[in-house]
């Protein structure tokens, strides 16, 4: 082997050592919050899927928003006055106006007037488990913040342990051995959702890991003041006058955005401080064919229009950050690349899944078989899907506050502790139907009860059907029962 | 709608000709590239980051169908990889070899995320003192921070033994506080 031939070889096996080392310590939690996030992407139309009988409202008025302002504060007599107040107006994805108070969200008809409290905790779960590991969210989002980090590095070390990446862009060998074919599966679909990968892994980073960096800056340049800093970039929040006034205009502030602003589409209006002197409204707006999650407009009590932030025209840095999180969620192109996105998302839960299933099976191949680990490892692969299914149930039969976050992550230690003593017990591709199974029922239970749904709910429970036959039915298609 | 439509079919048929020119004829990769890096640069002076963001979804989603058919339209028969496939040496079971897997840990994670934190501060420092406005210094430590510590874990793990994974974490924390010493 001549010199440079033994170098790339050096480096390979380093990489490869690498992959496998920052694989170990962030692989399990790192498979969850990939499955999770692939959920999440499609997160609103859960939320409507939840409450399926809900009334939609593709549109409302000014005044239909205001009389919504105007009777979520009425409703709120007598409690502690709330700091913010927020209505989320029907969008393409979320055609629901919710009005959100300090106690409480509710949505709305079309004439503004609450008519159900908003209800999707099963749904707040995924989100929850998905962005913070339901964990309280400082800590939460840092680990996964941190995981994104060690996530690009797991797709910079697999790129250059892979010297035969061109060469091997399209090889599949599903019929092959079970090693060979997970190896394929691992990386194919890891290198062709390269650029994904390291999307979402760094602007999830960015997202997770932000308060470490702002809170150091702010000690440094901002008396510790975080909102201050944050300011910088998202705008800062209006001086404080809590003497009592009348609950500012909405409606002209949004009627305001209408004629000064026609080509936006506002999706958010929040009252800072409502109902006193200081408030103020603020009226986020859907740019078209732009990643930023929007622009904010800032209006005063009587709804007249003050200034905007600049999230979309201001300095690059404000446009860069405020384009992670589109970006990172999938939610700027409408439903073709939300489904993409669950797409690539389904396939880094593959590359996750497979990458520690190829440890386990060279680390036998090398006399060191490790069922336990391998009982480990399958408790979580197929473990923490069908512990999702159940959550929903747990929805379903015991309602919107059910402990989903508790019943998730002991359901996972129990699974883990019962796979671990008992390897052998259960076998991947048993789970595997399972989930299929209970992916099923639950479509066609959702399906019967709620028959008068919209078309868009039933479709969800349509492709629910199409996972579960996938799942029940992939042998078929592949030939052999896959074990991994 | 049509300015993003054909670049973004531009670059599902460049995944489809590298497919065609995959073991085959050669022009067909270079057409296949060609085509996919032609439509991203459209895309990009049509709608700027959101074109290439679109045409970069629709290209890998058209990777992932036709690796599905790959992996369907596979014929039934047990193949052998012609190679043999790199593995990782997995070391035998240890006391020594866990306090060599926590002290990994210890220097990939808490001290890695030290170490590009102070990196990202001394970004933020230096862009300050360059001029930029708040809104960027502040983005660019946001972002320098993962990257800086994706790299740096890149580097950590690709070396033998913890001893030497001191070494980047300790250069990176000095580049940060060289860049936000006001010198």
């Amino acid at each position: 082997m001549s010199a440079p031939r033994r170098g790339i070889a050096r480096l390979v096996d380093s990489a490869l050592a690498g992959h496998a080392a920052i694989g170990l310590i962030a692989g399990a939690l790192m498979y969850v919050i990939a499955l999770s996030g692939t959920l999440a992407v499609v997160f609103e139309h859960w939320q409507r899927w939840e409450q399926p009988l809900v009334a939609e409202t593709p549109a409302i008025s000014p005044q239909a928003v205001q009389h919504t302002v105007e009777s979520a504060l009425a409703a709120d007599a007598g409690k502690p006055a709330s700091e913010h107040l927020f209505v989320h107006l029907p969008t393409d994805d979320l055609p629901r106006t919710v009005v959100t108070t300090d106690h409480g969200a509710h949505y709305v008809d079309a004439a503004g007037n609450i008519v159900a409290p908003e209800a999707h905790g099963w749904t707040e779960f995924l989100l929850a488990l998905h962005i913070n590991l339901n964990l309280p969210i400082t800590i939460g989002i840092l680990i996964v913040g941190a995981l994104g980090s060690m996530l690009a590095a797991l797709a910079i070390t697999g790129v250059i342990a892979h010297p035969r990446i061109f060469r091997d862009a399209f090889r599949m060998r599903v019929r092959g051995g079970r090693q060979l074919a997970q190896a394929d599966w691992h990386n194919r679909l890891g290198v062709w959702t390269l650029p994904f990968t390291l999307t979402i892994a760094i602007t999830g980073a960015a997202i997770g890991l932000s308060s470490i960096g702002a809170t150091m800056i702010a000690k440094a340049y901002h008396g510790g003041d975080l909102i201050e800093t944050y300011g910088a970039i998202f705008g800062g929040e209006p001086e404080a006058d809590p003497t009592p006034a009348p609950v500012a205009n909405v409606a002209a502030a949004l009627e305001a955005m209408q004629a000064r602003f026609p080509d936006v589409r506002p999706t958010y209006v929040t009252i800072e401080e409502p109902g006193t002197a200081g408030q103020r409204v603020l009226v986020l707006a859907d740019h078209a064919r732009r990643l930023i999650y929007g622009e904010t407009y800032r209006f005063d009590a009587a709804g007249h229009y003050l200034d905007k932030v600049g999230l979309s025209d201001g300095p690059l840095g404000r446009q860069a950050a405020a384009s992670t999180y589109k970006l990172h969620f999938g939610n700027f192109g409408g439903i073709p690349v939300e489904l993409a996105y669950v797409l690539f998302g389904l396939a880094m839960c593959v590359v996750s899944a497979t990458g520690m299933s190829l440890w386990l099976q060279k680390r036998a191949r090398r006399g060191l078989p490790s069922p336990r680990l391998e009982g480990f490892w399958k408790a979580v692969v197929w473990g923490a899907p069908i512990l999702i299914v159940v959550a929903c149930w747990m929805r379903f039969a015991i309602g919107p506050k059910a402990p989903f976050a508790a019943l998730f992550w002991i359901g996972l230690a129990v699974a883990i502790v019962g796979c671990m003593v008992r390897p052998e017990a259960l076998s991947p591709v048993t789970l595997r139907r399972a989930l299929g199974a209970m992916i099923g029922a639950t479509a066609i239970v959702h399906l019967l009860s709620a028959l008068t749904a919209p078309l868009a709910l039933i479709a969800i429970d349509v492709v629910l059907l199409a996972v579960a036959a996938v799942l029940i039915g992939v042998d078929r298609v592949t030939g052999r029962a896959s074990t991994g | 709608m049509i300015e993003i439509a054909l670049p973004g079919i531009g670059a599902v048929l460049g995944v489809a000709a590298l497919r065609r020119g995959w073991g085959g004829p050669r022009p067909w990769i270079v057409a296949g590239w060609t085509l996919i890096a032609l439509a991203l640069v459209i895309l990009t002076a049509t709608a700027g980051a959101w074109g290439l963001a679109v045409g970069a979804s629709a290209a890998m989603a058209a990777a992932m169908l036709v690796l599905a058919r790959a992996g369907i339209a596979e014929p039934g028969r047990e193949t052998r990889s012609p190679r043999a496939m790199p593995t990782v040496t997995p070391p035998r079971w240890r006391w020594r070899g866990l306090a060599r897997r926590i002290a990994v840990f210890l220097l990939i994670v808490p001290v890695g995320l030290v170490a590009s934190a102070i990196l990202a501060f001394g970004c933020d420092a230096i862009a300050r003192r360059a001029g930029w406005v708040e809104a960027d210094s502040l983005a660019l430590a946001l972002f320098v921070q993962p990257v800086v510590w994706a790299i740096l874990a890149t580097v950590q793990s690709m070396k033998e033994g913890p001893v030497r994974m001191i070494s980047p974490a300790l250069i990176c924390a000095a580049i940060g506080l060289l860049l936000w010493w006001p010198l």
